[in-house]
């Protein structure tokens, strides 16, 4: 039983959440800590310390985490399969359907307002990094340094950020 | 005893065998070929198009190439939705050439403005066009199980080896790497542009929403759009991609 609450409750934020996990937050607060008193404040706030730093989006790590303190492995199963559920039946259902409304030309303008809306989104994405997780400026002469690579060696990207990360053990504080 | 020797012996095999098939991974990832002999991208009309010249090889094997990429993209992206972009593009139209840039753009347009974590949105959206459902399904498993993994590693072993100061400046390094490379692709994007008046004033609006007014992005894409249906009419000819 407890499992089934704890897979309809990520379900249920799935769908009402747009814009990715930091917006779910407030509202998985307000469920496991508030309403149904699964998980302490305290807990919960070390879980998203956490879940900021570790591989992987947010929302999953926070499902993983909170399956995990309420019915161990079986339940983080759960609780991720609840978050992750309805956004992969939207998609399919629109990845299913796109093509057909492809050549429709109110789709393909809708397209072509969006792309400097990407621009600028991906902008917001750069504020967003340095805003959380920059202190100091030696960060900043390692993403400039990056972008210089970027600019020179196209081939894998993984490679750059690896030698970015143990740069980053001997440069940070 | 002599059970347990044979034992020993195998489980010393395994373990020889798992760090030869770990480093042949790693070392597969970073010298991945620039093109993919199955697909080229080719422009006509201004525009890039995506053509199949042989058929692949099969669909299973494409299917297990695709858990793969996604699990390296979960792996090594920290901090969420955005820093997978970079990634993402690089694997899936440079790489494995499965989309154009155009392609991949509007798809992460539209897993922003769809319920749910991002990454599994382009994950889910990206399997499907490269394999149907199984695609789909695929893709997304990958995507989570690095993350599902870790986690589960943590909460089982009590130890946050991610708060420990040398992993945790790897990790915001990796940051400051993923910032350099949103920056290089930003001015990409602003290149193929070509300084439209149109383009440069929509964004100049959407950095304005987003950063001085606090516009929810879902709420700036929908702007977007709408601009783009009222005032398309007149500027899809000079852009050269509608």
């Amino acid at each position: 039983m407890v499992l089934l609450r704890l897979f309809a409750e990520f379900f249920k934020i799935g769908i009402v959440t747009f814009g990715g996990g930091q917006a779910m937050l407030p509202l998985l607060q307000r469920t496991f800590v508030i309403e149904l008193h699964w998980i302490t404040q305290e807990r919960f706030l070390h879980f998203i310390s956490v879940a900021e730093v570790t591989p992987g989006p947010i929302a999953l790590n926070m499902a993983t985490f909170i399956g995990y303190e309420i019915y161990g492995v079986i339940g983080s199963l759960f609780a991720t399969l609840g978050v992750v559920m309805p956004s992969f039946l939207i998609i399919l259902l629109v990845a299913r359907f796109e093509g057909q409304f492809k050549k429709n030309l109110v789709y393909k303008r809708f397209m072509l307002g969006i792309k400097p809306v990407i621009a600028a989104l991906l902008i917001n994405a750069i504020y967003l990094i340095v805003r959380r997780g920059f202190t100091g400026v030696t960060p900043y002469i390692v993403a400039t340094l990056s972008f210089v690579v970027f600019n020179f060696y196209k081939k894998s990207p993984v490679i750059i950020l690896l030698a970015t990360g143990i740069l980053g053990i001997f440069v940070l504080k | 005893m002599l059970l347990m020797i044979k034992g020993e012996h195998s489980q010393i095999g395994l373990r020889k065998s798992f760090i030869l098939i770990t480093l042949n991974a790693l070392l597969k990832t970073f010298t991945r070929k620039e093109k993919d002999k199955n697909r080229e991208i080719y422009k006509s009309q201004g525009q890039e198009h995506l053509r199949i010249t042989k058929k692949p090889t099969s669909k299973i094997k494409e299917t297990i190439l695709l858990t793969y990429d996604f699990f390296l993209i979960g792996l090594f992206t920290i901090g969420g939705g955005y820093a997978m972009i970079p990634q993402m593009r690089q694997t899936f139209c440079k790489s494995r050439k499965y989309l154009t840039e155009e392609e991949f753009w509007e798809i992460l347009a539209i897993s922003q403005i769809t319920p749910g974590p991002i990454a599994i949105n382009m994950a889910t959206f990206i399997g499907y066009r490269v394999n149907g459902f199984l695609g789909s399904l695929f893709a997304t498993i990958g995507v989570i199980l690095p993350s599902f993994i870790v986690i589960l590693l943590i909460s089982i072993f009590f130890i946050n080896f991610f708060q420990i100061s040398p992993v945790k400046k790897f990790l915001i390094g990796i940051l400051a790497g993923v910032v350099g490379e949103i920056t290089y692709i930003i001015l990409e994007i602003l290149k193929k542009s070509g300084g439209n008046i149109f383009y440069l004033s929509i964004m100049f609006l959407s950095l304005v929403e987003l950063l001085v007014l606090r516009v929810n992005p879902i709420l700036v894409i929908l702007i977007g759009g709408f601009l783009g249906i009222i005032l398309g009419k007149w500027f899809e000819d000079k852009n050269g991609s509608s």
